[in-house]
């Protein structure tokens, strides 16, 4: 059986990590620099913006992403994997954001979807991001008028 | 009995093992030493103290000389007793509870001040808040011959607040509003520890700009419902601006209950005109305000619209649908693909073959099989067949017509006898979708068909008496959907 290559990628607070390249190169961003670089048996690349926990989470769920064959078995690892809160799954974002892999982003929107549709109104929906009301009264209540059909 | 805070004792301690009530008032002065709003000497040392006994002492020197009970002239007995002793005087009582509150009022006033400092306003009124929650929750757990006495002075000051015999003070405004809830249930108290904890929360999770939304949340939009992504429109103005204006979230539009009661022909257009023209699955679930008009505007409006499902929008007719599709076809678009419209009344023949010309469905193989349709309570074809309604071989009307799920209907292969028709050519169970022999069925309330299977198991017996109102054998089936 052939030897996959390793990629072995150093995060910002220069952890090695070793991963397959077939698993490397599912971030779009990594893709993009090894097939600049020429890839070799060894491949070094410096991914300065992400910290240690989020390269150690991308590479685990890739492996484990490509170890799970079953539908089944993934989706029920996905949900598993997706259950956490708020600053971990900010941290993944940026993490999928920035290496650029498709998946483990759809992964975390779905996740951050789910957030949004528990939230039982938009007092709710400002509290649990954090978001403050910039609304002025007058538009509120241009809002509410626009609206007033939902809630009759 | 322990006092918890420091700042000053409430109610002596060595007068309540004697006294029935902390506030016993003779002639409209308090007794115990606890100074009324006249004396403002005593205000400020009340502030001041913090040696219970010196308190007392203080109180008990300066008040000595205004509560002739406490040292009697005389040695007729009528004047050693005090006249009010169980407060039975409404208006002093009033008075006194009021000065007593007032009192707490200005010194928990001062002493949050003191702690909170120079914090936000907001965060101040919660430290405020929560401080009189649990001087209150100790209230409430004193000796239980004060406590009485307590709340009920707590419940008559909130009648003597609400007639306007307010304390003037107005340094801390929201200990006003604390002493409105001091007067009220523990309900209101529990809100605002749980508004505190919200607010703490909320800082904690706050991203780097402060109380702006993160990046991220417009990815995840894509996942959101209609009415989910009306509640993120109202949330703030960067989000308001990002949903009205991607028309990729308006692509596909699936407006079902309870949002379906609500919409009319005005609003559907101002949804629809989100996609700004992109438009290409519309569902709608039982909107039975949608007209003819209105959805032929929204057809016009969104040439690219490929799939188009009406089921139960019973003002909708089949002419007006087939007038929408003529308008697609005529600007040279591929027009709808998909068409739904169980429910529609009065399709007949030609209404069908106009439809299935303009659904291109002459050009297809005829023989596609596809999935058999079940008969069930949400009456929606899932599929990707182009239409959903075709000619029942039984009747040779126009309507949705079932398949059978029954094991013994599977095996018939001629024709004639395949289980395959309307629902009034074969009547079948709402439940499990099998077609209903003779004698094995209940009908229920809403005139729907359960074989005996399916009503063993949603009511649990076989007694045809659950058919009425009320079962004479007391079976209980408020827990079903049938009925």
């Amino acid at each position: 059986m052939l030897l996959s290559k390793n990629s072995a990628l150093e995060s910002k607070d220069n952890e090695i990590f070793e991963v397959e390249e077939s698993i490397a190169i599912q971030s779009e961003l990594i893709k993009t620099m090894t097939t600049m670089v020429n890839s070799k048996a060894y491949v070094n690349e410096r991914n300065q913006m992400v910290p240690e926990a989020r390269c150690r989470k991308q590479a685990n769920y890739h492996v484990e992403q490509n170890n799970k064959i079953v539908d089944e078995e993934l989706s029920d690892w996905e949900s598993k994997f997706f259950e956490v809160d708020m600053d971990d799954l900010h941290e993944l974002f940026m993490a999928a954001n920035y290496l650029e892999i498709e998946s483990l982003l759809n992964g975390v929107t779905k996740r951050v979807g789910d957030f949004i549709k528990a939230c039982k109104n938009v007092e709710v929906i400002r509290q649990t991001f954090g978001i403050n009301n910039d609304f002025a009264a007058q538009q509120e209540e241009e809002i509410r008028k626009l609206n007033s059909w939902n809630h009759i | 009995m322990t006092l918890n805070f420091s700042h000053r004792p409430i109610i002596p301690a060595h007068l309540t093992e004697d006294r029935v009530s902390p506030m016993r008032i003779v002639n409209s002065y308090l007794v115990e030493g606890i100074p009324q709003k006249n004396g403002d000497g005593y205000l400020e040392s009340w502030h001041s103290n913090c040696e219970r006994e010196d308190c007392i002492d203080y109180g008990r020197d300066k008040s000595g000389g205004q509560f002739g009970s406490l040292e009697p002239v005389s040695n007729d007995i009528i004047d050693l007793l005090p006249s009010d002793p169980f407060g039975m005087d409404i208006t002093s009582t009033f008075t006194a509870i009021t000065g007593w509150l007032e009192d707490l009022e200005v010194d928990y006033g001062g002493y949050v001040r003191d702690d909170v400092g120079t914090g936000d306003g907001s965060h101040q009124l919660f430290a405020g808040l929560n401080f009189i929650w649990n001087n209150s929750m100790w209230f409430q757990t004193f000796p239980g011959e004060c406590k009485g006495s307590v709340s009920g002075g707590l419940g008559v000051c909130s009648q003597a607040k609400e007639r306007g015999n307010v304390s003037d003070h107005t340094g801390f405004g929201s200990a006003h509003s604390a002493q409105g809830i001091l007067c009220f249930g523990n309900e209101d108290m529990v809100s605002v520890d749980q508004e505190n904890d919200e607010f703490q929360d909320c800082e904690v999770c706050s991203e780097e700009h402060e109380g702006a939304p993160h990046e991220a949340l417009s990815f995840a939009f894509g996942y959101l419902g209609l009415r989910d992504l009306f509640a993120v429109e109202s949330v703030c103005m960067s989000l308001r601006s990002v949903v009205q204006n991607d028309p990729l979230l308006w692509r596909n539009i699936h407006i079902d209950q309870p949002l379906s009661d609500k919409l009319t022909d005005d609003v559907l257009l101002q949804i629809t005109r989100r996609a700004q023209g992109s438009l290409q699955c519309l569902s709608l679930v039982d909107c039975q305000r949608i007209t003819d008009e209105g959805l032929q505007c929204v057809v016009e409006e969104n040439p690219k619209l490929v799939k188009l499902s009406v089921p139960g929008c019973t003002r909708l007719s089949i002419e007006g649908i087939l007038n929408s599709l003529k308008a697609l076809k005529s600007v040279g678009r591929q027009g709808v693909k998909h068409l739904r419209i169980a429910g529609v009344y009065g399709v007949t023949q030609k209404h069908f073959e106009e439809l299935k010309l303009l659904l291109g469905m002459d050009n297809q193989i005829q023989q596609i099989v596809h999935k058999p349709h079940f008969y069930n309570r949400r009456n929606v074809c899932e599929d990707d067949r182009a239409i959903d309604i075709e000619m029942c071989l039984r009747c040779e009307n126009v309507r949705l017509v079932y398949d059978c799920p029954a094991e013994g209907c599977q095996q018939k292969d001629h024709t004639a006898q395949l289980c395959r028709g309307c629902t009034l050519c074969i009547p079948r169970c709402i439940q499990c979708g099998r077609c209903i022999n003779d004698g094995e069925y209940e009908e229920t309330f809403s005139l729907e068909l359960l074989c005996s299977d399916c009503w063993r198991d949603e009511f649990g017996c076989d007694q045809s008496c659950c058919c009425v109102a009320v079962c004479t054998a007391g079976h209980d089936f408020s827990a079903s959907s049938g009925i």
